[in-house]
């Protein structure tokens, strides 16, 4: 199931991309930017704003889930079963479906729109999620078709998955992004909901099989943004050689809103992102392990790759 | 960096409040009350040659290039004999919401004056004299607009690249040759002889008005102490009594001589849109001989700021109506960069290169500048065109040279010719030196023409019964019923539309030659015709249109909404659009969020979207304009979107009455969804080599994204498919909503802040609060 389809995007992966996002994943990390790719069934997000007060979507709800609050009809979660028909009778879009079952050659259409953009400054389809390691069956065959029709594809991962299933789509993959987001397993479990041996065995694999690996922590202030924590994931990515690159990025609050959409509240409400300074300090850090080896640590300013030592 | 001496100049014009200068009204009032029986072209030669010796001149302290339309910075003169509109408009000149312009104590009586002299005798008077009472109609409920009806024929696009040869005493030579050549006479020959004596009289007089400025120059030299300055007056004195009359022999007389040429055109006659060409091509000889002779590449790059400036400062006086169509005083003059040679070559040069650096210093609102594209083009260049683009300042656009060469070609053009192409107005492509093209047909509305189409040929704002009937569409039940309605509705408007032009072009040919233009242009003085007589072998004109994203997402809604997923009929689908949606916002939305919308990549719009373009290509290729041309379309609106809008009800695309429509080629303000890539997918859904006058491109992006080497690759994406997708134009903004919205409210810290509208840059805070929002909401194209 895939929640969106975002096309030009410049930030994950080589040239410009069409990201494809799936829906369900097996970690609830505190600072999820899209809160809608957690679970792996369909939903209804609310759009409070978009909402014209027709009460349509009251009328028809059977299980009697919508009432009327501050701002505008809002969907008891206990009740609601996602039985859509609020969102299908929602005209004004207030109240939306998220998650769409694509068939293959449709969600490959939807790709290869975009094909001669590719062409042009590199560029392809990046999956993510959501986590896709979790729809193995699927990204396999969607990444070999998209491979076998001359699209580059790349993959966006937690990193938590089950490597005899997922290894399949490995062959054609050329890149992937993998998250790490706290060397102690402890403390990976407290913020993500689980804990971290399997991601960091399923990096090294991943890494050792070919694919073109960059290993990305998410700074989030307090959580994670301890210079033991970035030294201790540094450390352990000396082990790889096979990695070369790192990847720090900064906290943002973009995914706040989509919490109230979907009737949830947002546990990091009112955390400030880090300060360039913070970045900077970090990126410098994680540098100072990799000195003679051939890996670097950087974040991304204006489009552009700061590496600090 | 630049001088210290552009930036004084800079600052000063853009600082100069604008107003009107009377004196040429005053010149041109006083010579026709002299008694005369003359033919009209001797007539139009003489008053232009009595205003080119009489009018006010003056040298700026920081200039170094000669001559001024008005008789002080940044004013803007009067044609009183053209404008019937001044009658109605002349009181609210200086108070109108959008560009106004300031009188000198006591100039306004004056004017009002001449105004009322003129009374019943402008070309406005003879034109409107045309007009049958259905055309009054059909122009006050906004079928259409009419064009060239106060205005002259405009569009000059002189054979610059033979004039900086030659010279103007070469093309008096020309027409004195001619007039030796007649050994006997008749009443053809007779309008041969009065015609190259009227280009002659032209000529001489502008070359006579250079030499009043040689002569100011010697002047002031005389009295200046600054040694400095001095020097440079004396330069300006020699280069104006080198040029225009000969070929030039330095850049700064090269560029001395198209401004001279291009302010002649502007002085003349009324009217906008003069092709300045292939700047970088025609100009290069004098750059490379220049720097050989030790002149160096700052002198030449304060050449260009000040030539450029030059346009900036000039300003042009529309009634309130089109103030309002065409906000910040839109003049459409082009200078194109880039390109590929007649041998497929690129054109690319150090002087390319020099003009963009210009422009990273300092980015004027006109000329436009436009950046040629094509495969084999200078990647350095390119990607240097885009950084610029990029910075915001709004210039270079960008066209596509393999569509716009084939516009030409198909026109009849050989490909030599073809390959020189220029652009008058907005996007559309002439051969410079070798065109007699039209820009201003008027605007033909074909969303109200939809619009009328669903009330059977009523039209639904005033009530009246003004198409043919052509079926109930309750009564439809297939999107192949309203689609053949459409085109009968087509057929009749657009023949209106083209007759209506017809009898304004065909006034010209008996009122308003533009004689300096005829000089320059090939054919003229061959045939011993001005171009509104048919000089020029070639003509055509464009029929400027506007709503097609409206008109596509409005069949699609049908189809769709009322069609397939029958969620409503044709009958309630009318009732609301009659309502305006009143009470039934929940059906609004259905149209607007349940109907796919142009813009997004979906087939299932887009092909509407190219049915309607190829549809009123196809009709008028049926016609000739007035002057036995082709006619072309062109898929540009200026803010015509805005103010036809008003004129249109609810649209079954959920557009609410009297609102914006679409602007250009762009997506339905909002609609688009699906960033860039998806526009461009959706834009080239239509054939673009259809309208041969072009499909503009508007796209904002945000500066956020755009930023550094990464930033350049996605405008490069976005642009080769475009134009591999054989797209004609993009052009882009790069500014986000806070940066508008902060110039809005602290307006005197961005008066330097281009923006693109249409074919053309405006500054945004010279814009009414109106276009400002329309601006606005133009979708902002940011990624993750």
């Amino acid at each position: 199931m895939i929640f969106n389809i975002q096309k030009c995007s410049i930030h994950d992966g080589n040239g410009l991309r069409t990201l494809v996002f799936f829906k369900g994943c097996p970690l609830t990390c505190k600072w999820c930017s899209n809160p809608e790719s957690q679970a792996y069934g369909p939903e209804v997000m609310e759009s409070q704003g978009k909402c014209i007060g027709c009460m349509a979507c009251i009328g028809v709800c059977p299980r009697s889930a919508i009432s009327l609050g501050s701002d505008g009809p809002r969907i008891d979660r206990d009740l609601c079963t996602n039985c859509l028909q609020c969102a299908d009778r929602c005209y004004a879009a207030s109240k939306y479906p998220v998650g769409t079952e694509y068939e293959l050659e449709e969600l490959y259409r939807r790709i290869d729109r975009d094909r001669d953009f590719y062409l042009i400054k590199g560029g392809g389809v990046t999956f993510s999620g959501g986590e896709p390691l979790t729809h193995a069956q699927y990204l396999t065959e969607i990444a070999r078709i998209c491979h076998e029709r001359g699209i580059d594809v790349a993959v966006e991962s937690c990193g938590l998955g089950n490597f005899s299933e997922f290894k399949h789509a490995l062959p054609y993959i050329s890149s992937m992004f993998l998250d790490i987001k706290h060397i102690d397993s402890t403390q990976h479990k407290e913020i993500t909901g689980s804990g971290n041996e399997l991601i960091l065995h399923n990096i090294k694999r991943i890494a050792q099989s070919g694919v073109d690996v960059t290993i990305r922590t998410p700074i989030i202030p307090g959580l994670n943004d301890s210079t033991d924590n970035l030294v201790g994931i540094a450390q352990f990515l000396r082990g790889i050689p096979e990695i070369r690159e790192y990847e720090l990025l900064a906290y943002h609050q973009l995914g706040a809103n989509k919490y109230h959409a979907l009737g949830r509240s947002y546990e990091l409400e009112g955390l400030q992102p880090p300060s360039d300074e913070t970045m900077r300090t970090l990126v410098k850090c994680a540098n100072d392990v990799f000195v003679g080896t051939d890996t670097i640590c950087f974040y991304t300013k204006d489009n552009t790759k700061e590496i600090i030592r | 960096m630049l001088s210290e001496r552009i930036a004084r100049l800079s600052e000063k014009v853009r600082n100069a409040p604008p107003t009107i200068c009377i004196d040429r009204a005053r010149l041109a009032t006083e010579f026709s009350k002299r008694p005369s029986i003359e033919p009209f072209i001797l007539n139009r030669a003489k008053l232009f040659k009595y205003v080119l010796e009489n009018k006010e001149i003056f040298i700026d302290d920081d200039s170094i290039l000669a001559g001024h339309m008005a008789s002080r910075l940044h004013a803007v003169p009067v044609f009183p004999e053209m404008s019937a509109w001044l009658r109605d408009d002349l009181e609210t000149l200086d108070t109108r919401k959008y560009d106004n312009f300031q009188f000198l104590p006591g100039e306004k009586d004056e004017l009002r004056k001449m105004v009322a002299d003129w009374n019943g005798g402008t070309f406005g008077d003879l034109t409107n004299a045309q007009i049958t009472e259905e055309e009054w109609d059909l122009l006050k409920i906004g079928v259409f607009t009419k064009g060239i009806s106060q205005l002259s024929t405009m569009n000059l696009a002189p054979d610059y690249d033979e004039m900086v040869k030659r010279g103007y005493r070469y093309y008096i030579d020309k027409c004195k040759a001619r007039i030796a050549e007649l050994d006997d006479m008749d009443i053809d020959k007779m309008g041969q002889k009065l015609t190259w004596e009227a280009m002659i009289i032209t000529m001489e007089a502008i070359i006579t008005f250079a030499h009043r400025y040689a002569d100011l120059a010697e002047k002031m030299a005389a009295d200046c102490s600054d040694a400095e300055r001095k020097q440079q007056l004396l330069t300006i004195a020699e280069n104006c009594r080198v040029v225009p009359e000969n070929p030039p022999q330095t850049f700064e007389q090269a560029a001395q001589l198209v401004w001279f040429t291009h302010l002649a055109f502007m002085m003349e006659n009324n009217g906008s849109d003069h092709a300045l060409g292939r700047f970088d091509q025609y100009m290069y000889d004098f750059y490379i001989k220049d720097l050989a002779n030790g002149v160096s590449k700052k002198y030449i790059a304060d050449v260009i700021h000040e030539f450029k400036i030059k346009f900036e400062e000039m300003w042009y006086l529309r009634n309130e109506f089109e103030s309002e169509a065409y906000p910040g005083c839109a003049l459409y003059i082009h200078m194109m960069i880039g390109g590929m040679l007649a041998d497929g070559s690129d054109g690319c040069n150090e002087l390319t290169t020099l003009i963009l650096e210009c422009m990273d210093d300092l980015q004027t609102k006109e000329p436009c500048i436009s950046f040629r594209y094509h495969d084999n083009i200078n990647q350095e260049t390119f990607r240097l065109a885009m950084k610029v683009a990029l910075q915001g300042g709004s210039h270079p656009a960008f066209f596509n040279d393999p569509t716009c060469i084939s516009y030409l070609t198909r026109l009849g053009f050989s490909k030599e010719d073809a390959v020189n192409w220029a652009v008058c107005g907005c996007t559309e492509t002439v051969s410079q030196g070798k065109s007699d093209f039209q820009s201003q047909m008027g605007y033909y509305n074909a969303i109200k023409v939809f619009e009328i189409t669903l009330y059977d040929g009523m039209d639904p704002v005033s009530k009246k019964q003004v198409g043919p009937h052509t079926g109930d569409i309750r009564t439809f039940t297939s999107i192949e019923q309203l689609k053949e309605a459409y085109l009968k509705q087509q057929a009749y408007f657009l023949q209106r539309f083209i007759i209506l032009f017809n009898k304004m072009v065909s006034c010209h040919a008996y009122a308003v030659p533009t004689i300096t233009g005829s000089c320059f242009t090939r054919g003229c003085i061959e045939n011993g015709r001005v171009l509104q007589q048919k000089g020029c072998d070639k003509r055509w004109s464009a029929i400027a249109v506007t709503g097609l994203a409206n008109i596509a997402d409005s069949l699609a809604a049908i189809e769709e909404c009322v069609l397939n997923k029958k969620y409503l009929t044709m009958a309630e689908l009318l009732d609301l659009l009659q309502s305006n949606f009143e009470g039934k916002e929940e059906m609004r939305q259905l149209l607007l969020n349940r109907a796919p919308k142009f813009g997004n990549d979906i087939e299932a719009v887009d092909k509407y979207a190219h049915f309607v373009v190829k549809s009123l290509d196809d009709e008028g290729k049926k016609y000739h304009d007035g002057r036995g041309g082709e006619l072309t379309t062109v898929w540009a609106t200026q803010s015509y979107n805005v103010v036809l809008g008003r004129k249109i009800g609810a649209t079954p695309d959920g557009r609410r009455a009297f609102t914006a429509m679409a602007d250009n080629v762009s997506p339905m303000i909002g609609m688009d969804v699906n960033g860039p890539t998806a526009v461009v997918n959706s834009v080239n859904a239509v054939d673009s080599t259809i309208p041969q006058s072009g499909m503009l491109l508007n796209q904002r992006f945000d500066p956020a994204i755009v930023k550094g080497n990464k930033g350049i690759d996605i405008l490069e994406a976005v642009l080769r498919a475009h134009f591999n997708k054989q797209g004609d134009h993009l052009q882009i903004n790069v500014v986000d909503n806070e940066t508008l919205r902060a110039a809005q409210k602290e307006p005197e810290k961005y008066r330097n802040m281009l923006v693109r509208v249409a074919g053309y840059s405006a500054f945004f805070v010279d814009l009414e609060e109106n276009i400002q929002e329309n601006i606005i909401q133009r979708t902002l194209q940011t990624t993750v």
